[in-house]
Order: C-alpha cells, then structure tokens, then sequence
C-alpha cells in the first residue's frame, strides 16, 4: 500500500502536467495578393504557435516586420503608418479553437482535416474567422498545414485610402499559406 | 519661334526620363543591406529583454527596423524552413532569438552552446510574456552575423 501511494506521488505530477502543449517558433506563413497592377506576394518565417491537443486551442502570433518582399518598396509601404503601421502594431495574432476536436487521434499517424474557428487581431481590431486546415502527426511530429483567404482587409484598417474618393489600390482578400512544424513543449 | 518649341520639347522630354528613372529606381530599389550596416544600439541581451518587459511601446519605438548588437550565451541552435540558422541568446525566461542568412550561416556552424557572443542583426519584434501562447515570446533578429 505504502509503495502505491509512493507510486502515485511520483506519477501525480506527469499526470497532472501531461504534455499536451506543441509549439512552434519558426512557422512559415505567405502572403498573396492580386491587383490590377501585379501579383503581391511575402514570406514570414517566424511565425510563432501553439497547439493544445487537450483543448483544441490554438494560437498564432505573426511579427509583422519579418514579412519579405521582393520588392524593397513593397516591403516599405506595406510597414507603413497607413498601411500595417508596423512599429505601432508589430504582431498580427490569431487565437482560436479546433472545433473537430475528436477526430484527430493525436497518438497516431495521420493526415487529420481540422476546422479553426476564432479571433484574427490586425491594427487592434478583431474579427472572428473560420478556416480549414490539416494537421498531420508522423513519429511523434507535428505538422500544421492551411490555406485560407483573408476576407476584407480594409476592415481591419489596412491600406484604408484617406479620401473617400481615391480607390483602394490593395486586393481586398489576402490567401495565406501557412506551414508550421511543432514540437512537444 | 520653331527652336523655342524645339527647346521645350527637348526640356519636356527630359522630364519625362528623369521622372521615369526616379520611378525605375524607387520600383527596383535594392533591399536594405542589414549585415553591412553598423549597430544604432550595443546591448546585452538580458537587459534588451528587460527594456521590452518592462516598457513595450517605448522599445518598441526604439528598436524595431534598427541594427542592434547583442551580447549573450548561446543557449540553443536551431534551423528555419529556409535552411538559416537560428540562434538563440537566452535571458531569463525569454530570449533573443537570431537568424542568420544562407551568407552568415557559416557563422553560426562554428557556435556550440554555452558560447559567449556578440550578434548583430535588424530587430523585428521585442520580448514579452504572451498570456494566449502561455509562453515568454523571444525577442527576433534576423539578417544576422558575428561581430565577435
């Protein structure tokens, strides 16, 4: 009895802080956009992520100065005041919850279709979003795929013209590509 | 009359090409060359990580898209997607954490943990504790190399 209890005061502690947290610091997100002008197109390798297999709670938090264009001057205006204002705003973050959450048998290798429903925060405003992704488990790797369009931009203040009058020279959708590779906390 | 016209057909077209090679200029202006930039700011990196701890938008203000040199222990080495090196200066509970460029990468090989370094790179985000990651979010340096 006594080497039970003993037993279980030793487990108690991995049972109660089982590891269910991955993470991941060097995400890779792309962004794409259309105009009239020409194709827009970015990279950011330094995405970092988190994933609850307990709760299905994900988060994402992208610095938004480590975007690269190929275009110096894009790169420029796309820091700017009126556009992502980066120095005042330098994170885009993105909280959320898989709502699929039995389907995925984390213990076992796979290609799991998920759905991530949450909050997507850019320039302080906040607007709830729904996307698809896939989460693929191979030998106790995690790997976090997604494609998905960002609907609107304009509403989160981005590349908003300050006349009325003058169009909006920015694609309204920006398609994300996002591939993350996490790791046991 | 006919060579004021000439005169000012030359002057407009003149114009023109300057305008034009301003805009080609602007268009392909070349990237900012971060590795051969010399460091704004030389700190350590335990009180880098304080400064954006303890005062967010002040440092946010100060470092962000500057060239900044710091100083620490290496306290992991890591690889991005593109194949760069990423080292991390560790401080406290957080860090800072420097990728290197296919060029500096040769660099970073030469690292082992526990090394003590000085490394410059431009700063894109600062340090602080993220309460939806529940993690101590590094501070990022990227484009960087070895000054000592």
């Amino acid at each position: 009895m006594k080497k039970i209890s003993l037993l279980l005061l030793v487990l108690l502690p991995t049972l109660l802080f089982a590891q269910t947290k991955y993470v991941t610091r060097a995400g890779h997100a792309n962004l794409f956009s259309t105009t009239v002008a020409e194709d827009i197109t970015a990279d950011n390798y330094k995405v970092t992520s988190t994933i609850d297999t307990e709760t299905g709670a994900m988060v994402f938090v992208i610095p938004v100065q480590s975007f690269e264009f190929e275009k110096a001057l894009m790169q420029k205006h796309f820091n700017q005041a009126n556009f992502m204002d980066s120095k005042q705003y330098p994170k885009i973050k993105f909280k959320g919850e898989i709502t699929n959450l039995s389907t995925v048998k984390w213990k076992e290798d796979g290609k799991y279709p998920v759905t991530v429903e949450g909050d997507l925060t850019i320039k302080d405003v906040t607007k709830s979003i729904s996307e698809e992704g896939t989460i693929t488990i191979k030998g106790g790797e995690l790997t976090a795929n997604s494609v998905f369009v960002v609907k609107g931009i304009s509403d989160y203040n981005v590349g908003k013209p300050k006349s009325k009058k003058k169009k909006n020279n920015v694609a309204e959708d920006i398609k994300i590509t996002y591939k993350g590779t996490y790791k046991v906390k | 009359m006919k060579k004021s016209i000439k005169v000012l057909l030359i002057a407009i077209l003149a114009g023109i090409l300057i305008a034009g090679g301003i805009i080609l200029y602007m268009f392909n202006m070349p990237h900012r060359d971060v590795i051969g930039e010399d460091a704004k700011f030389n700190i350590e990196a335990e009180q880098f990580v304080n400064e954006f701890m303890t005062n967010t938008s002040e440092s946010n203000a100060k470092y962000l898209d500057n060239v900044v040199e710091v100083s620490g222990t290496v306290a992991e080495i890591n690889e991005d997607q593109l194949k760069q090196k990423v080292v991390l200066l560790k401080a406290g509970n957080s860090g800072v954490n420097c990728t290197f460029t296919l060029e500096t990468n040769p660099d970073a090989e030469n690292l082992s943990i526990g090394d003590k370094v000085k490394i410059k790179g431009i700063v894109r985000m600062g340090a602080s504790y993220d309460e939806d990651l529940d993690l101590a979010e590094y501070a990022i340096l990227e484009k960087c190399n070895i000054t000592k």
